[in-house]
Order: C-alpha cells, then sequence, then structure tokens
C-alpha cells in the first residue's frame, strides 16, 4: 500500500524557463522512510512543497493515501491533508511555549495527555514551559518533530531539518529522528542535499537532478550500483573511467585493465559502459595489476586521500582517486601497485548522460 | 418529457463550455496570483481599502478637469504662475538648505570627534517633534511686527513675513528628514571603498568628494525628497506667515466655495506631486544599485582639530534655533497661560476632541494595516502590490486636497454623514494609514512565512493563520504604527480646519485659531501637550531610519 503517490507531476515556476519539476513519478510505501536528494535546485524542495500543498503541479496528479489532493480540478488546501512537516528553521511559534507549540491545532480532546506522549517521545519532558528561543538547536528540532507527530499525520515531511546543527549533534539527531518516525510507525519524505544524512536516515532514496529523478533505491544500491555517472559522483567520490563488457559477462575492460565486478546491470558482452571505482575499492597490493605514482596525498586521519597517476594501455596519463590505509606512509612521487575489490564497483550505462 | 437530442446536445455544449470557461478562468486567477492566491476575505478588505484611499483623490481630479477650458485658461492666466513660482522656489530653495544643514550636521555626528556627538545624534533630530506652524508661531512671537524684538528695539529687524523668513522656520523644521536618513546612510557605509579611497592617494577632501559622497547620494536624495513633498503640502506654517502656495490658495478658494478653482489648482499640484514621486522612485531604483554591506567595524572618527570649537558652535545654534528658542517661547507663554487659568474645562474638551478623532482614526488604521501588508508579503502579485501602492496616495499629497475630495464625496454619496466627525476621521486614515503599513510591513517582515506554512499544515484555514500566528506576532508592530497616525492626527491642521464639524475644534485648530489672533497663552499649552505626546512614538522613529 501506498500512502504517498505522485504521477507525472510537473511545475514550472512562473517567469522561469525551466520547469522545477518535471513529469516526476514517486510512490513511498506505508511506514517507509524516503528521501529526495540532490544539489540545490534540483527540484527536492518543490517535491516536498508541492506534496504538503504549498505550491500547486501545473499537471500531475498527488495522491495521499487513497485521498487525491490534487489533480486536474481537484485542489485539497494543505490544512486538510493531514500532514506533519518539520522546516529548515523549524518554524517555531516564538509566542508560544513547547506545549502549546506541539498542541498546536490538535483537535481531539485528548489534546493534553497527546502532547505529554510526543513529549516523551522525542525525549523533552520537563521543558513544557519553556518558550522556543529558551531551546537548543537540538531541542528546537525534536520541539519541531514532536509538532508534527502530535496529530498523527499520514505522513511527515522533513525539510533539510539537520542543517542548522554542529556536526556533532547532526550524527546524533539523525539516529534520534529514525527511530522516532520508525517508532510512530509514520510514512516520511525527507529531503536533504547531505549524502550522508540520506543514507543513514533512508529506506530509499532518490536521486533529483534538474527537476528528474535519476535514480531511485535503498541506500545501499544507491551508494554500491549507482546507475548513472550523476549518481556516482554525487553520492560518495569515485574514479569514473569508459569501457566495455568483458567476455565473461563479469568484468569491464577499461584502459587501465580488466577490472571485474559483480554487478552489470545485464549488460551484453562489448557492450560500451562506464565504470565507477570507489576509492576504497582500490587496495594496495604488491601483487596488483593497476600501476600508479602518487601525485599527491592527504592525511584526513582516517585515511590519506590520495590522487594516484596511472598510465593508460594507450599511452595516455589517467588520475585515480584513491582511499590508502592511514598506517601506511606514502610518499610524494612513490611507486605503488593496486588491486580492485569487485563489490564497490558499479557498471553505468553509457547512454545515460554524462555530467 | 423527452428533449429533442439537438436541445439535450445544445445543453451538453454549454455545460462544456461553462466547464472549459471555468478552468480557464481559474486557471487565469492562479496565474494572476503566481498560484497561491488569498483568501476571499482578504482580499475583499483590501481591495476596498485601496478603493478608498482613491476615490476621494480621483474625485478632485475628475471635477479639475471637468473645470471647464475657461476657468482653466482663466486660472493659467492669472493665479497659477505667481503659484507657480512661489510653491517652486519656496520647495527648492528650502530643500537645498535642508540637504546642506542635514547632510553636514550627520556627518559631524556620526565621522568626527565632535564633543558630545552621541547626545547631539538624538538632540538634533529632535525638531521633528515640533509642529512646523508651532514653529513659525514662536518665529512670529519673536520676530513678528508686534513680536519681542520690536518691544526691545523700537522696531522689528527685518520682516519675518517674507520670503527668507519662510524659508528659514521651514528649514529648521524640515532638514531632520535629510539628518536622519544620511546619518543611518553613513553609519552602514561601507568602510572599504573609503580605504581604498585613501590608499589610492587621495586626500580626505577628495575622498568625501570621490568616495563618500556619491554613494550617499542616494539617502540624500530620498530625504530631499521627503523634504519637497512635505513643503509641498504644508499649509499651516505658509499660511501662518502669510506666505501663499498652492496648498494656501486652495484652502482659500474653498473658504470662498469656489470649488471648481480648487479643484483645478489641486490637479496641478497633484501633477507637481507626481512629478516629485517620479523623481524619488528614481533615485531608489539607484539605491539599490550602491547597495553595499555595511562593516561591524567602527569608523575611524576623523579628528576636527581647531575647528572643533566653530563646529560645535555650529551645531548648538541650528539645535537653539530648531529646538530650545522654540520650545522656551512655548514654555514663557503657557506659564503665562497657566496663571490666567487657561486650562480649563474648554481646553480639556479641544484635547478630548483630538484624542476621540485621532484615536478612532488610529484603530481603524490598525486594523486596515495589516490586510493590505499581509497580502502584499504573502500573496505576490500585481493586484497586491497596485493596492499597496493607491494605499500610499494620500500619504504624499497635500491634506486640503484630501479633505476636498472627502467633501466632494461625502456631499454627493453619503450626505448623512456629511458635517460630523467621521469626514476628519476619513481624512486622518488617508494620510496617515501608510506610517501604520509601514510599521507593519517592518514587523510582518520579521516573521518568516515557513511559520504562516507549519499553521497550515497543523491544520488552519489562511484566515486563522492570521489571527492564531500573525496577529500575536505583529502586534507591537502595528501598536507602533497606531502609535504615530495618532500622534500625527492630533498634529493635522488643514484638513481638520475644513473638515471639522462646528464645536469640534481640536488642539491643532485651537492652536492655530488662536495664534492667528494673538492669544498666545491659549495656543502655547495646547501646543506643548502635542509636543509631548509626539515624544510617544520617537524612539520607534528614530530607529526607523
Amino acid at each position: 500500500m501506498f500512502d504517498i503517490e505522485l504521477l507525472s507531476v510537473t511545475k514550472k515556476y512562473a517567469g522561469t524557463e525551466k520547469a522545477a519539476v518535471q513529469g516526476l513519478c514517486l510512490s513511498v510505501e506505508k511506514g517507509q522512510i524516503l528521501t529526495l536528494l540532490g544539489p540545490s535546485g534540483c527540484g527536492k524542495t518543490t517535491t516536498l512543497r508541492l506534496i504538503a500543498g504549498f505550491e500547486r503541479p501545473d499537471q500531475g496528479k498527488i495522491t495521499l493515501r487513497d485521498r487525491v489532493v490534487s489533480h486536474r480540478d481537484s485542489w485539497i488546501p494543505p490544512e486538510k491533508r493531514d500532514i506533519g512537516m518539520v522546516f529548515q528553521d523549524y518554524a517555531l511559534f516564538p509566542h508560544l511555549n513547547v506545549i502549546d507549540n506541539v498542541g498546536f491545532g490538535y483537535r481531539g480532546t485528548d489534546k493534553k495527555g497527546r502532547v505529554q506522549e510526543v513529549l516523551q517521545v522525542v525525549n523533552l519532558q520537563g521543558f513544557e514551559k519553556r518558550f522556543p528561543h529558551e531551546l537548543s538547536g537540538g531541542q528546537q528540532q525534536r520541539v519541531a518533530l514532536a509538532r508534527a507527530l502530535a496529530r498523527k499525520p499520514v505522513v511527515i515531511l522533513l525539510d533539510e531539518p539537520f542543517s542548522n546543527l554542529d556536526a556533532e549533534l547532526r550524527v546524533q539527531m539523525r539516529v534520534e529522528v529514525k527511530e522516532i518516525i520508525k517508532d510512530a510507525g509514520a510514512t516520511a519524505v525527507f529531503v536533504t542535499h547531505d549524502q550522508k544524512d540520506a543514507l543513514a536516515i533512508s529506506d530509499r532514496i532518490v536521486v533529483m537532478k534538474d527537476g528528474v529523478i535519476q535514480q531511485s533505491g535503498t541506500p545501499r544500491e544507491i551508494y554500491q550500483y549507482p546507475e548513472t555517472p550523476f549518481v556516482a559522483t554525487f553520492v560518495g567520490q569515485s574514479n569514473l573511467l569508459p569501457g566495455q563488457i568483458g567476455d565473461d559477462g563479469q568484468s569491464v575492460i577499461t584502459e587501465i585493465g580488466q577490472v571485474p565486478c559483480n554487478h552489470t546491470h545485464n549488460l551484453a558482452r562489448g557492450e560500451k559502459c562506464y565504470i565507477s571505482i570507489r576509492p576504497d575499492s582500490l587496495e594496495v597490493d604488491p601483487e596488483g595489476s593497476i600501476v600508479g605514482k602518487v601525485k599527491q596525498w592527504t592525511y584526513t586521519g582516517e585515511s590519506i586521500d590520495a590522487v594516484v597517476d596511472t598510465v593508460t594501455q594507450k599511452g595516455t596519463n589517467q588520475e585515480l582517486l584513491v582511499h590508502i590505509h592511514p598506517e601506511k606512509i606514502v610518499q610524494q612521487g612513490e611507486i605503488l601497485r593496486f588491486k580492485v575489490l569487485p563489490n564497490f564497483v558499479a557498471v553505468l550505462r553509457s547512454d545515460r548522460e554524462f555530467s | 418529457m423527452n428533449k429533442a437530442p439537438i436541445e439535450m446536445m445544445k445543453e451538453v455544449n454549454t455545460k462544456q463550455e461553462q466547464a472549459r470557461y471555468t478552468r480557464a478562468f481559474s486557471g487565469f486567477w492562479l496565474n494572476l496570483w503566481k498560484g497561491n492566491p488569498p483568501g476571499t476575505f482578504l482580499l475583499l478588505v483590501s481591495l476596498l481599502t485601496g478603493l478608498a484611499m482613491l476615490v476621494p483623490l480621483s474625485y478632485v481630479f475628475i471635477r479639475g478637469i471637468q473645470g471647464g477650458v475657461d476657468r482653466w485658461l482663466n486660472l493659467l492666466d492669472t493665479r497659477i504662475p505667481i503659484l507657480l513660482y512661489n510653491t517652486l522656489s519656496l520647495t527648492i530653495v528650502v530643500t537645498f538648505f535642508a540637504i546642506v544643514i542635514g547632510l553636514s550636521l550627520a556627518w559631524l555626528v556620526i565621522r568626527t570627534d565632535l564633543p558630545g556627538r552621541k547626545t547631539w545624534q538624538w538632540l538634533l533630530a529632535l525638531p521633528l517633534l515640533i509642529p512646523p506652524y508651532v514653529g513659525a508661531i514662536t518665529y512670529i512671537i519673536i520676530f513678528g511686527p508686534r513680536g519681542w524684538v520690536r518691544d526691545w528695539l523700537g522696531a522689528p529687524l527685518f520682516n519675518i513675513y517674507d520670503f527668507w523668513g519662510v524659508v528659514f522656520v521651514l528649514t529648521m523644521f524640515t532638514y531632520p528628514y535629510v539628518y536622519l536618513i544620511t546619518s543611518a546612510a553613513l553609519k552602514r557605509y561601507n568602510l572599504n571603498y573609503e580605504e581604498a579611497a585613501r590608499a589610492a592617494g587621495l586626500s580626505y577632501r577628495h575622498v568625501f568628494i570621490k568616495a563618500v559622497f556619491p554613494l550617499l547620494r542616494p539617502a540624500i536624495g530620498a530625504g530631499a525628497i521627503l523634504v519637497a513633498l512635505y513643503v509641498l503640502s504644508d499649509f499651516g506654517l505658509v499660511a501662518m506667515m502669510r506666505y501663499t502656495t498652492f496648498t494656501a490658495a486652495i484652502y482659500y478658494q474653498m473658504g470662498n466655495y469656489d470649488q471648481v478653482a480648487a479643484a483645478i489648482l489641486s490637479v496641478v499640484l497633484i501633477l507637481i506631486t507626481l512629478l516629485f514621486i517620479w523623481a524619488e522612485a528614481k533615485t531608489r531604483e539607484k539605491q539599490r544599485f550602491y547597495q553595499s554591506k555595511g562593516t561591524p567595524r567602527q569608523a575611524p572618527l576623523i579628528e576636527l582639530g581647531w575647528w572643533k570649537g566653530p563646529l560645535l558652535a555650529y551645531a548648538s545654534i541650528i539645535f537653539g534655533l530648531a529646538v530650545f528658542v522654540p520650545l522656551s517661547v512655548l514654555a514663557y507663554w503657557a506659564s503665562v497661560g497657566l496663571t490666567e487659568g487657561v486650562i480649563d474645562q474648554r481646553f480639556w474638551g479641544f484635547a478630548w476632541n483630538s484624542f476621540y478623532m485621532a484615536g478612532m482614526a488610529s484603530l481603524i488604521c490598525m486594523f486596515l494595516a495589516l490586510p493590505v501588508v499581509y497580502m502584499k508579503s504573502r500573496n505576490p502579485s500585481i493586484v497586491s502590490t497596485v493596492v499597496d501602492k493607491l494605499a500610499y496616495a494620500g500619504y504624499a499629497l497635500p491634506g486640503v486636497i484630501v479633505a476636498l475630495g472627502i467633501i466632494f464625496l461625502f456631499n454627493q454619496y453619503i450626505p448623512f454623514l456629511y458635517g460630523t466627525a467621521a469626514l476628519v476621521i476619513t481624512a486622518y486614515v488617508i494620510r496617515f494609514l501608510p506610517q501604520n503599513m509601514q510599521a507593519a510591513d517592518a514587523a510582518l517582515s520579521q516573521v518568516s512565512p515557513r511559520l504562516d506554512e507549519a499553521a497550515r499544515i497543523s491544520g488552519f484555514r489562511p484566515w486563522q493563520v492570521i489571527v492564531k500566528v500573525i496577529l500575536p506576532l505583529v502586534t507591537p508592530g502595528l501598536l507602533a504604527g497606531g502609535a504615530l497616525v495618532f500622534v500625527s492626527a492630533m498634529k493635522e491642521l488643514p484638513a481638520t480646519l475644513l473638515l471639522r464639524p462646528p464645536g469640534m475644534d481640536t488642539l491643532a485648530v485651537r492652536i492655530w485659531v488662536d495664534a492667528s489672533e494673538g492669544f498666545y497663552q491659549t495656543a502655547a499649552p495646547a501646543a506643548l501637550l502635542l509636543i509631548l505626546l509626539s515624544i510617544i512614538p520617537l524612539r520607534w522613529m528614530l530607529s526607523k531610519y
């Protein structure tokens, strides 16, 4: 059963050339957390606002739990959509305390009990009488989440909810927010441009670019098997190389040699494609088939991020980004051999546009 | 009965057509509002407000145009050339001096080590508190044909009623517009430009001419336009000093019940005013272009050296002439009045009339300002922009013209209210609503539209959002605006003079009438009361610039 369904939704803002969202189809299962991931201007926030009802689509149909909320002749305003939303700046009412913020708009007779209940869920008991300006960023975030949950909405929308938090709190809130949403059994759509947020919190990720969906899948699928060059480079770092499927159907022949890979999208032998090799899947190995000279390296603590110059079979230079184990000591100009771990190598169709 | 197939088809056709028209219209409507149309109530209140602002003025315009070729030619031959000369020369000369004084004082108190500069910063804005016609009265008391100077020396030193006398008094009470706006611009001024110019090897004099003055030009322009619009619209001061500009001429024509001539002169004045407003719009365009990011750094103060003494004397003289002298004169006559017991039942009656009509106007303004401002902010479209601009129409136009329009309108369409306080209150609302709108706008700009959306998502309809979220948050701003309207209405003179019902004299009217007849001991206490009341919204007014 789908709680949210968008059917070829298009939205173009007045006075702009390009559509912000173009022919978007999307469905979210009940209880799932879906993330819209993409750079700024990709249409992810517009999509969220279309679901909320703050924008009207030019075309297409939006359904929330079997109820059509936006179609050619039907329109349900945001206040009747039964949605909870967490805003980027939290949008807590500055003139109301925590209780009144959380209970804002709650119509049931058990208002007091319900507010206490959600405050317990977000772990904010004891803060009932505080006003928003008396709360820390993380607490404000939890009040916003409690407010979104209080009315037991069909879906919860979260617009970049972690972008105002510092790095440490951010990691902690990712875990907390995911737990809270899961415990509440809510269906959620979450917008971010941060791939770490997306990978950590989502059941499914939809990567968008220029108003169009690039790829949709589980965090693992998105990271391990990106389908387009854009996804491969936007979600994590990657080395992209042109090549063609090897005769065994389990490898790709590139200019730096034959690379084994587990997942080839069922491309036929000899077919042209791209290959995406994550920096982590290149391992230093004296027996390795790839030879390269260290051009520059940065010690980050977790690893050594190195740029390695390799010579292709054609004789041209190809730079590779490699993560080397931080215990190893490398020198600029040092010659190293690498092997490729097949698990984090992805084959991309070459008919998808390179960006 | 079965309908004939053709008829049935026709019916189906019309239904389909209707549906198509409905869809076409709703598409047009959504497009007009960029997909975000306002609620019916909001739209209705805003549209009616805009209309109410426009109708009296357009009525004056239509009456003037309808005046007939003969009347127009007659007036163009006789009165209009003189009035044009009087009005424009006064406007230009006063604006020039206001810029010189306002800019020099602003520079002194913001950028130099003038002793006591922090105190001077607000002392020099105080002339704003004194209604210019009150200022004129005090100078007539001193330099007039029967003034103190004549009493001491046997003859007045000069004729205060001549052109330069009017220029002097007007300049003293209007320079703060330029002073406040340029002070604010100087505080915001990005020091990097100045330092870049100095690094390029320019002396400070050249730095000022080449790097400071050009960037201040928009601010100076904005202040200058306020001064010019004030001079164009002023009635009390010029009438008190017997100098005839358009406003005074219109007033006297109305006194003679020659409303056609009044309307024709009004049309000319409206056109002049529009010309000036157009000029202001031009400077605003440039202002956007020049907009510079401010630096948090404290600007280094320029050391005045031996200029310190003369410049301190200069600031003191301006303050003395514009604040100290008028207040002393008023205090003297008020004490005379108090010993004669003029603060009686009658005085409090006038005070109550002022309070009642100004209070009603400020209540109405507080109610009307929010819908117009809210619609402009949250439902942007050509409609909300036009309504917003219309609401500002009464701001720039002289009170006499507003009064004339209201007389036409009520005479013609609402005769049962003619001769009641409703006319005066309407005039106050038309003239001062923009002050409330500016305050509401400033307050609303602090409220993120995300709060509206959060309230919508929580299940509230647009009008409920206004009541539950917007209103509590903008109330302080609305009240500040209301206070400003209240004080402006208390001080308002021309429209009150023309529209007040019999027996409904206000403090401002009594000041004017009594002073004209030389009863300074009754005028002075009322004037001091008005000035005291003006202090209430001053804090807010100063922070606005």
